[in-house]
């Protein structure tokens, strides 16, 4: 099986903010594969293989981008279902989202997430932010995962 | 002169008529001289002694008649007050069945008044509801028969009903003739003379409610008269009598005296106000002496030669015996009819007639004393009377008008007054709940009971939040206080609960709570719905720029940069105005903070700023530990910092100095100072509260850049710490902005989550 590149999957809704994160991927130049998932309700299904997903994904991802404010089931809520699923709960679990509300940074750290990042307005501030993502968690940190294996 | 005129016409026959007239006038006067003369002289002598004993017994029995008619007077006033006290112990009528009624009627004769012989208890309306049917011995009577009868068409019932309506005197008592009585003979089974007593039972509230009848024995009132007046032979002569209001006759000591004389002779007289009837002592007419001494002839010699002396000893007499007793006769006549003027005294006057003058004199004094005592009695009671009910109409006046509830409650937790406002309230009327347990009013009836027993723990007045529920089954929230009512001994006596409705108070409350929630969720809905679009304006505006920049004309690339800084401004704005929203209502615990750390920390995060600007930061070291909320203040660092290295002359590097003074004493508790001074451009005078007003800017965007936020926050953050922020600063001369903050900021729950 040849080794694929660590995909990022990202949890969005809003497309300027995924086009702007692809943009940002792409002057950082980070290539990792970017899988973006529109609602929290999708992102369990594909996740776990229910629903729409007959069969979760043969790799998982190496790390998730997930918003707060999502349609369906609300970004705290998959939080809590990943980091509740034996096989979810190791996967690094980032919060890209706009609120700077104290509680949903408390409840998050509280439901075992790994970083949580207030998206800036600036998209230069941005491109780093998202550069510093993926050299953090792709390539400097050691995760207990590898290629989506334990 | 008439003699020598007639002289003059016919001197011989003037002169045989005069001698004859001198002559018949001298026999006349010789006649008139010794016929009357012994008896005269004999009634002088006799007189005297009569009179000198009659005088002397007089003395003797006013001094003791003054006593014992006191004694009856006080005797008669001691019955009446035990009437009284019986009358007002009456229940409330409507409360007692009539065999109860019965039942205590006759515990009433028996146990201290058998010589009551009937006593009723009659309705307004005059129908008998309840008789005694017991005597004072405890045999049965017929009085049951009279129940049910009525008294209405009685002149004597119905005057005193009106009297009573009318003057509204609480426990008067009215003691009418001492005559038979048909309603008695029925009652007892004989004919007897009887004096009747009648009394108002009032209610609570102050209506006549019924009415007292009872009839005493009569006999046992003559005795009592009779007991006074025929006390042995010191009160031989001495006529005592009893008469009513309108000077009738209702009883008479030494009753072998006509009536008629007795009244014609009486001398003195008791009066007791109220009552209604009098006392009167008279001496009545003297015996005469039995048996003669002297034979007749004897008698007319000593008469003879004694005439000249008896007609001089009966002038005397007359003068000095019969004249004073005739005025003391009169003087008493006057005493009695008005009330009003005394008796002579004759000073030096050292007899038995003077010793009737003084003890005369003293016995009206002693009289209109008494007299004097009763009225003040009588009038201190009424105006005693007259101010409790006055209060008691103020305490009505209040309850009705007062727009809060008032509820009494007895110890055992009945209610026992409700007033209107409590009826406005709860709906009840006053009726409905009286009696009824004032826990039933509550929508959870354990909260009255822990409200009394706090009440009974600390024996103060407790005010409390409770839930009462109204007629309709509506919850009331209710500001409640009970206050605990004791008696003079201090024993309780029930509560007085005092509420006001704050129903709406509360709903206003959870609206404001409602409303709080529904802006924290419109300050979350902006910080994401407003700025992911400017985060899309920006990011494309910036990858325009990137992409295409090389294609653009200068011109094209400057709307660009404009549009792409536009939007970054104004997302500071926003969240800028988060910031501040939610410093208000987001309390963060306080932990120690080291200023001098937090300081540094400021430092570093402007340090961009710092480094292009070329700006010097001085310490003036050292700076205290103070409990705070870390973050915040570290903000506030940032932001004067930021000012004072921004805000610098053109041309002049900032040189900023960081300080502070205390602590200091302040509304009683210790605060620090702290300062940020800077050499920059200054502010106005005028200007010295404005920039501390959300986005007041006094620069363009271009000169200096920032929101406009800043001092704003700064000022929402060190308030809502309990401190104060000011500025120091003249226009050209640099600028010191101070803060104070208290030295215990922290609450005991922060200090124990403190790491050190």
């Amino acid at each position: 099986m040849p080794i694929e590149p660590i995909e990022i999957l990202m949890i969005e809704d809003n497309a300027d903010d995924v086009e702007l994160t692809r943009e940002a991927l792409s002057l950082g130049k980070i290539h990792n594969r970017l899988r973006v998932l529109q609602d929290g309700q999708e992102a369990l299904e594909y996740l776990l293989g229910y629903g729409r997903h007959k069969a979760p994904p043969a790799h998982l991802p190496g790390l998730i981008l997930l918003d707060l404010r999502l349609p369906r089931l609300d970004g705290i809520d998959v939080l809590k279902r990943i980091k509740t699923e034996p096989i979810l709960k190791r996967v690094p679990v980032v919060v890209l989202t706009t609120s700077k509300r104290d509680e949903d940074i408390v409840q998050s750290y509280d439901l075992g997430v790994n970083s949580y990042i207030q998206k800036p307005v600036g998209f230069d501030k941005f491109i780093e932010t998202v550069k510093n993502l993926e050299l953090y968690w792709i390539l400097t940190n050691t995760q207990p995962i590898c290629n989506g294996k334990h | 002169m008439a003699v020598e005129h007639t002289k003059r016409k016919v001197p011989w026959l003037a002169g045989v008529t005069t001698l004859l007239r001198e002559h018949l006038r001298l026999r006349l006067m010789l006649w008139i001289l010794v016929i009357p003369a012994p008896p005269l002289l004999l009634t002088g002598w006799f007189g005297q002694q009569a009179y000198t004993e009659l005088a002397e017994r007089m003395q003797q029995a006013a001094d003791q008649l003054a006593r014992q008619t006191a004694t009856t007077l006080n005797r008669i006033l001691s019955e009446r007050a035990q009437d009284a006290q019986f009358v007002s112990s009456l229940p409330a009528i409507r409360m007692v069945d009539p065999p109860r009624m019965i039942q205590i009627l006759n515990q009433a004769v028996t146990t201290y008044a058998p010589s009551y012989r009937v006593m009723l208890v009659v309705g307004t309306d005059g129908t008998i509801l309840a008789a005694n049917d017991r005597d004072g011995r405890g045999q049965p009577l017929p009085g049951r028969s009279l129940i049910g009868r009525t008294v209405k068409a009685e002149p004597w019932f119905a005057s005193a009903l009106s009297r009573w309506r009318q003057r509204q005197v609480e426990g008067t008592i009215e003691v009418h003739s001492l005559a038979p009585d048909p309603l008695v003979h029925e009652a007892v089974g004989q004919d007897l003379p009887v004096m009747r007593l009648i009394a108002p039972v009032w209610s609570e509230q102050g209506s006549l409610q019924a009415v007292w009848v009872a009839w005493v024995d009569g006999a046992v009132v003559l005795d009592a008269l009779r007991g006074a007046a025929d006390d042995g032979t010191s009160h031989q002569g001495f006529v005592v009598s009893l008469f009513d209001q309108d000077d009738r006759i209702l009883g008479l000591s030494g009753r072998d005296w006509p009536v008629a004389s007795a009244t014609a002779l009486a001398q003195q007289a008791l009066a007791e106000p109220g009552l209604g009837w009098t006392i009167k002592v008279f001496p009545a007419p003297g015996r005469a002496p039995s048996g003669f001494p002297f034979s007749l002839p004897v008698l007319v010699l000593v008469g003879g030669t004694i005439a000249g002396g008896a007609l001089l000893l009966g002038g005397l007499a007359t003068r000095q015996i019969l004249d004073p007793l005739e005025r003391l006769a009169k003087e008493a006549e006057i005493y009695a009819a008005t009330k009003r003027g005394g008796f002579t005294i004759q000073p030096g006057r050292a007899d038995a007639i003077g010793g009737l003058q003084k003890a005369l004199a003293a016995m009206t004094q002693e009289l209109e004393t008494k007299t004097t005592a009763l009225t003040r009695e009588a009038a201190e009671h009424h105006r005693a009377t007259q101010e409790a009910q006055a209060a008691q109409r103020s305490l009505d006046m209040l309850l009705a008008q007062s727009p809060d509830l008032v509820v009494f409650t007895q110890p055992d937790g009945t209610i026992s007054r409700f007033n209107r406002g409590a009826e406005r309230l709860l709906g009840y009327r006053e009726a409905e709940v009286f009696g009824q347990r004032a826990s039933c009013l509550y929508v959870r009836g354990e909260d009255r009971l822990g409200l009394v027993a706090e009440v009974q723990a600390t024996g103060e007045v407790v005010a409390r939040e409770v839930q009462l529920r109204d007629k309709e089954g509506q919850v009331k929230e209710v500001s409640l206080t009970l206050v605990p009512l004791q008696d003079a001994e201090g024993g309780a006596v029930g509560f007085v609960g005092f509420g006001k409705d704050i129903t709406a108070l509360k709903q206003l409350e959870r609206d404001l709570k409602l409303s709080n929630q529904e802006l924290e969720h419109f300050t979350f809905s902006i910080s994401h719905d407003l700025q992911t679009p400017l985060r899309g304006i920006h990011g494309f505006a910036d990858l325009l720029l990137r992409r295409a920049k090389d294609r653009l004309e200068d011109k094209e690339v400057h709307y660009l940069v404009r549009m792409r800084a536009g939007a970054a401004r104004m997302a500071a704005l926003i969240n800028d105005l988060l910031e501040l929203s939610r410093i208000g209502h987001i309390a963060q615990p306080s932990e120690a903070c080291d200023m001098e750390a937090l300081v540094a920390q400021a430092r570093s995060e402007i340090e961009p700023l710092i480094t292009t600007t070329g700006a010097r930061i001085q310490v003036e070291r050292p700076l205290p530990v103070v409990e705070a909320d870390r973050l915040r203040l570290v903000r506030v660092w940032v932001n004067l910092l930021s000012n004072a290295v921004k805000f610098s002359k053109p041309g002049v590097p900032p040189l900023v100095t960081v300080g502070a003074a205390g602590p200091q004493e302040r509304d009683d508790r210790r605060e620090w100072a702290f300062f940020v001074r800077d050499n920059g451009i200054g502010i106005a005078p005028e200007y010295h509260q404005q920039i501390f007003e959300i986005f007041r800017r006094l620069h363009t965007y271009e000169e200096y850049e920032g929101t406009g936020a800043g001092l704003a926050i700064v000022k929402r953050i060190i308030e809502f710490r309990g401190g104060r922020v000011w500025v120091e600063s003249q226009e050209g001369a640099g600028s010191t902005f101070w803060f104070t903050l208290p030295e215990e900021a922290g609450t005991a729950t922060a200090r124990a989550t403190d790491p050190r």
